[in-house]
């Protein structure tokens, strides 16, 4: 084994080590019961509470994918995540901050939990949310992050340590301190993981900057050997719909809804929403287009680039920086992929034993309910390492990973109604949510064609519309029902 | 015991959910109709692409990377203005919550 692959391997056991070591602080911390395990009892203070947005919205793909499609597809990248940062303020004050309250009333632990409560209705809501959306449509996105950080670690040892041992150690690490912890082990990992991003980004831009002479002589490079990064590669029609949907839908992925629950303060919420923008403007600024720029100027030729797009930052960092100190800048690359997957993993987990579990009262104790989620955490893991390397080249990972997004934004319209519109019923959301997923899984699967639009776009509409109807078609909520939901002066409903 | 004047995590939060009402606050009536003619606004231009035509350079930057920047900025400042004013009125009904709750 080579220097480069025995510093790669030095510096993967070294951050293994600060991950279970923080699982193990957490396991100490810990309260009794299933509401401190997903999510540390709303215990969470803002500086926390602003580092686990920020590295919990932004994954590996914000380091690797994003410059590699600003190499291919120009400022796409960069237009496709404005709507984000630019909605990130509505979504966590206006809309998260009753998210927040309806789940101090109410203990609740998933997004289906908050449905289910609203609208007095558990099996549908729990199976579409819980069930579908949270669980089904997402497990495979803990596959893609796993196996995103693989690659960046047997990337930069160059291929000479193996896929398979790397990623069952990954897996192996995650499960170790996610079971221990829960939500804090996730929480305080992802304030390390923000940390370590940021360094990698800001650096990785100053270096690049310096090398080149300035930010113009940077610019002026890319543009003159490729000229292509200030066109587009997506229609017009493309950006206008996404942007739409993004634009209320970032805080409805479910991973970032429970730490909703998780918040203790005032000034948690106004770091939710400061973290995440500034994490947003950082990545657009610096990651998505300066070292789109840098990949574009040293590598101008595709045919020819040492590998492919998501992977030329790796290679211009290994080649500028040497294979110790580009290993140490991308351990920022795998701890992205890290905290997004940590914080699904926990996610999925509670989903299916709040949610489908939870249908059925089983189990019973709460020493059994926590030693249930405990394996659920390992059976999770398991199904999505075993599922994500089968599937890793059948397309059937990149169908399912196509309703994850579009699943999580059929949230925003029923959320909305859920908060502000009070007739919203019943029979309004499980109409909605039926004909919103099966409309969003035949446009997937090319039977609905999308017009131009981003994918999910159509069966968010149909979502909304139906909802509307549906619920103006039949009878209003009961008084009681309601005011059991949207309880005043702290009298909690237990 | 807990130091006199220090309340619970679950107190604290209480505070907190009692003084968020279900309806808009104020700063949020006022702040929604901006944010959205300003999101209508990059809508339309991204819409367009963010088009500038060939070779245009804003501060020796390209148009179009320029632009984007200048949204993610201006998004940034808007939020932070945004979330000064709503925690502040939010901090505010917790003021005058406790004042009510003492007499």
């Amino acid at each position: 084994m080579s220097g480069t692959s025995m510093s790669v391997l030095g510096i993967l056991l070294g951050y293994i080590a600060i991950c279970i070591f923080i699982g193990w602080y957490a396991y100490r911390r810990r309260a009794p019961g299933l509401y401190d395990f997903y999510v540390a009892s709303g215990s969470m203070g803002p500086i926390i509470m602003a580092g686990t947005i920020a590295a919990t919205g932004y994954s590996a793909y914000a380091v690797l994918g994003g410059p590699g499609w600003f190499y291919n597809g120009g400022t796409s990248p960069a237009m496709s995540e404005l709507p984000y940062i630019a909605g990130n303020v509505l979504v966590c004050l206006v809309v998260g901050s009753r998210i927040f309250k309806a789940g101090v009333y109410h203990k609740f632990i998933t997004p289906a939990d908050f449905f289910a409560k609203r609208f007095g209705e558990k099996w549908i809501t729990r199976f579409v949310v819980g069930l579908v959306i949270c669980f089904l449509a997402s497990i495979f996105y803990v596959s893609a992050q796993l196996i995103g950080s693989t690659y960046v670690v047997t990337g930069l040892s160059g291929g000479e340590l193996d896929f398979l041992p790397i990623v069952i150690v990954m897996a192996i690490t995650l499960v170790v301190y996610v079971a221990l912890g829960g939500f804090r082990a996730v929480a305080y990992t992802d304030f390390i993981q923000a940390i370590m991003m940021t360094i990698m980004i800001v650096g990785f831009a100053i270096v690049a900057y310096r090398e080149f002479g300035g930010v113009h002589q940077l610019w002026a490079t890319a543009i003159e050997r490729r000229p292509s990064i200030t066109t587009l590669d997506t229609g017009h029609l493309w950006f206008l719909s996404k942007g739409m949907v993004c634009f209320l839908g970032a805080m409805m992925f479910p991973h970032l809804w429970i730490r909703l629950y998780a918040n203790r303060s005032l000034e948690g919420l106004r770091s939710m929403a400061i973290g995440g923008c500034v994490a947003g403007v950082l990545v657009v600024i610096l990651s998505y287009t300066t070292i789109g720029a840098v990949i574009s100027a040293t590598f101008p030729d595709a045919a020819t680039a040492p590998g492919p797009a998501d992977q030329l930052p790796v290679f211009w960092a290994l080649g500028r920086f040497g294979p110790i100190l580009g290993a140490v800048l991308f351990t920022g690359a795998m701890a992205a992929a890290f905290s997004t997957a940590d914080s699904i993993l926990l996610m999925v987990s509670s989903s299916f034993s709040r949610d489908i579990f939870g249908l059925f009262n089983w189990p019973k104790t709460e020493k059994n309910q926590m030693a249930v989620a405990r394996f659920l955490i390992v059976a999770i893991i398991g199904v999505s390492l075993i599922g994500g390397l089968f599937a890793k080249g059948t397309g059937l990972m990149k169908m399912v990973l196509s309703f994850t997004y579009p699943g999580y934004y059929m949230l925003m319209p029923i959320t909305l109604f859920a908060l502000f519109w009070r007739r919203a019923n019943r029979y309004g959301i499980m109409a909605g949510l039926v004909t919103g997923t099966i409309t969003t899984l035949l446009v997937i699967a090319k039977v609905i064609p999308t017009y131009g639009t981003y994918s999910g776009f159509i069966g968010i509409a149909v979502c909304a519309v139906v909802f509307v109807v549906v619920t103006l078609l039949t009878p209003a909520p009961s008084k009681q029902q309601l005011s059991e939901f949207f309880v005043e002066q702290g009298k909690v409903v237990e | 015991m807990r130091a006199e004047g220090k309340m619970s995590v679950e107190e604290e939060r209480m505070k907190v959910a009692n003084a968020i009402p279900w309806g808009l606050l104020k700063t949020e009536r006022i702040f929604l109709p901006i944010w959205i003619v300003m999101f209508v606004i990059h809508l339309i231009r991204l819409q367009t692409g963010f088009e500038y035509g060939e070779g245009k350079w804003i501060l020796g930057i390209p148009a179009p990377i320029f632009e984007a920047w200048t949204w993610g900025i201006i998004f940034l400042i808007v939020t932070i203005v945004a979330c000064t004013f709503w925690i502040r009125e939010v901090r505010e009904r917790m003021r005058k919550a406790e004042r009510e709750g003492r007499k």
